[in-house]
């Protein structure tokens, strides 16, 4: 089993609660369009981290999350001059994120299987919860992934990646209805699917 | 699903836990900012352009298809048409073979006189025919006077589609084409000279004499329907040819002065009786209104005649 040393783990809505309260994008996407280097490494300051845990909810492992959220910024600096601003610039980094993470899994490059999970630091719960929460987490994110496409997006950028159903209907330009029935039919597949692997 | 799994899985979704991210990477995201920061503010309006192009492009190039498929189709179409129909050029009477008697008749008789008008008139415009006049006179026949080939096609076209109607109208103005050659006239004005006995003593020059024997043995009807203004009256002279006792009984018209009739519906029937050989011969023609000419096309003759008619000298 393969030992790795990473932060403790924290849930998402502390980063994501410092991206929705992050009013000054406009500001900061102007000066980087000037050319104020500081600005770029502002905005990589407040958005690196979200993108990683999602990367990393996607994939189930650190470094392989770290390297695509590297990448992505580097596609990023690349088409900021596209950016329109029609969603939230976390929005259209997400949906890079995203796509990255899809063309890193069709190339042949093994992801994270059970076993090779994190291991959890001192002061976790005792060995038998852990174990049994890693299955659940590791069949979940397996049921996750195989879903149809565009609900497998749906479900990611809105628990994984933190983005808001508002957000989503903007980046995939439907409403926030049809968003919600994503979600919805999403549910019932998930349910199906983990109930198939509990037997 | 029920409430409880649904939100069950919302909650394992949401708490699904994620590392910090390694330490470093801040660092190495960072490193790749290029320097300078090269926005191409362009990008969007430039791949809006490409679009743009690339729609245009798409656009032209299913025009050009769809232009040359009609087009394809318009001429396959017409050669189908022209397939089915007989062209008007290809419109002949086989020349009638001239019976012995008058084959001998003509072996006997007297060398032209040079002096005689009458011939010398017909002779010239014969000659002015040129050598088709023989191959062109049966259509010279059809043209001024044996119309009921031409009359069956236009009843004909128009029992068909709308649609290849300017193909018919091609044809109709390639008809009048050959109606108004000026090739036809010597052969006809030959042949009525004959029929009105002027060129009783005269015979045709040597050169033309088969070709105008052929014109003055065979019996026919000639015949010229044409508007007369004002009003859309149809009048048709009709020159019995070939035939100086023929009688002529008209179906569907009245007879307004000597061989000029009024057609009162859309069409006429002219039946002519004659005797050939000892025996009574018919023959019969149908005019429809649609052959009728308009006036400025109308022969001088038929103007003449029309004229007359409805302007009697006092």
């Amino acid at each position: 089993m393969r030992m790795e040393n990473v932060s403790p783990l924290v849930p998402p809505s502390g980063r994501e609660a410092v991206l929705a309260a992050w009013n000054e994008e406009g500001r900061v996407l102007d000066a980087i369009r000037a050319g104020d280097r500081g600005a770029a490494e502002e905005l990589v300051e407040r958005t690196y981290s979200a993108v990683h845990a999602s990367l990393y909810r996607m994939c189930g492992d650190s470094e392989m999350a770290a390297d695509l959220t590297q990448e992505t910024y580097r596609k990023a600096w690349e088409a900021l001059g596209g950016f329109d601003g029609r969603s939230q610039f976390f929005t259209w980094l997400y949906r890079i994120a995203y796509t990255t993470f899809l063309n890193a899994i069709r190339r042949p490059r093994r992801m994270t299987p059970l076993e090779e999970a994190p291991e959890m630091q001192d002061g976790s719960p005792a060995a038998d919860d852990v174990l049994r929460e890693r299955e659940e987490g590791a069949r979940l994110r397996a049921a996750v992934m195989r879903l149809p496409d565009e609900l497998r997006l749906t479900v990611t950028a809105h628990f994984w990646g933190g983005l808001p159903v508002k957000e989503i209907a903007r980046m995939e330009r439907i409403t926030g209805a049809a968003v919600r029935k994503r979600l919805h039919k999403a549910f019932s597949l998930l349910e199906a699917a983990l109930d198939e692997d509990q037997r | 699903m029920s409430a409880n799994r649904r939100s069950e899985l919302q909650r394992k979704l949401r708490a699904t836990p994620a590392p910090e991210p390694p330490s470093g990477l801040a660092g190495r995201i960072k490193g790749e900012i290029p320097d300078p920061l090269r926005i191409d503010a362009t990008g969007k309006p430039q791949r809006a352009a490409s679009s743009l192009r690339l729609s245009m492009g798409i656009a032209a190039s299913v025009l050009v298809l769809a232009v040359s498929s009609f087009i394809l189709l318009r001429v396959l179409s017409q050669d189908q048409e022209r397939g089915t129909r007989l062209p008007p050029a290809s419109v002949r009477i086989p020349p009638k073979r001239e019976p012995l008697f008058r084959q001998a008749e003509r072996a006997q008789a007297p060398v032209p006189a040079p002096g005689a008008d009458a011939m010398q008139g017909a002779s010239n415009e014969v000659s002015a025919g040129g050598s088709n006049t023989a191959v062109r006179e049966p259509e010279a026949a059809i043209a001024m006077g044996s119309r009921t080939e031409p009359a069956m096609k236009t009843t004909q076209e128009r029992a068909l589609p709308a649609k290849i109607a300017p193909a018919q109208k091609v044809d109709e103005e390639a008809e009048r084409e050959t109606i108004a050659q000026p090739a036809a006239e010597p052969a006809l004005h030959a042949r009525a000279a004959v029929a009105e006995g002027k060129m009783a003593n005269a015979a045709p020059s040597a050169a033309n004499s088969s070709a105008v024997a052929e014109a003055i043995v065979a019996p026919h009807i000639d015949a010229e329907a044409t508007f007369a203004p004002p009003g859309n009256s149809v009048f048709v002279r009709i020159t019995p040819a070939a035939a100086p006792d023929a009688q002529i009984e008209v179906e569907g018209g009245r007879k307004v002065a000597d061989g000029l009739y009024a057609m009162e519906g859309n069409r006429m029937t002219i039946r002519m009786r004659y005797r050939s050989g000892g025996r009574e011969q018919t023959l019969e023609r149908t005019i429809v209104r649609a052959d009728a000419r308009t006036w400025e096309q109308t022969s001088q003759q038929t103007k003449d005649a029309v004229s007359k008619a409805k302007n009697p000298p006092e």
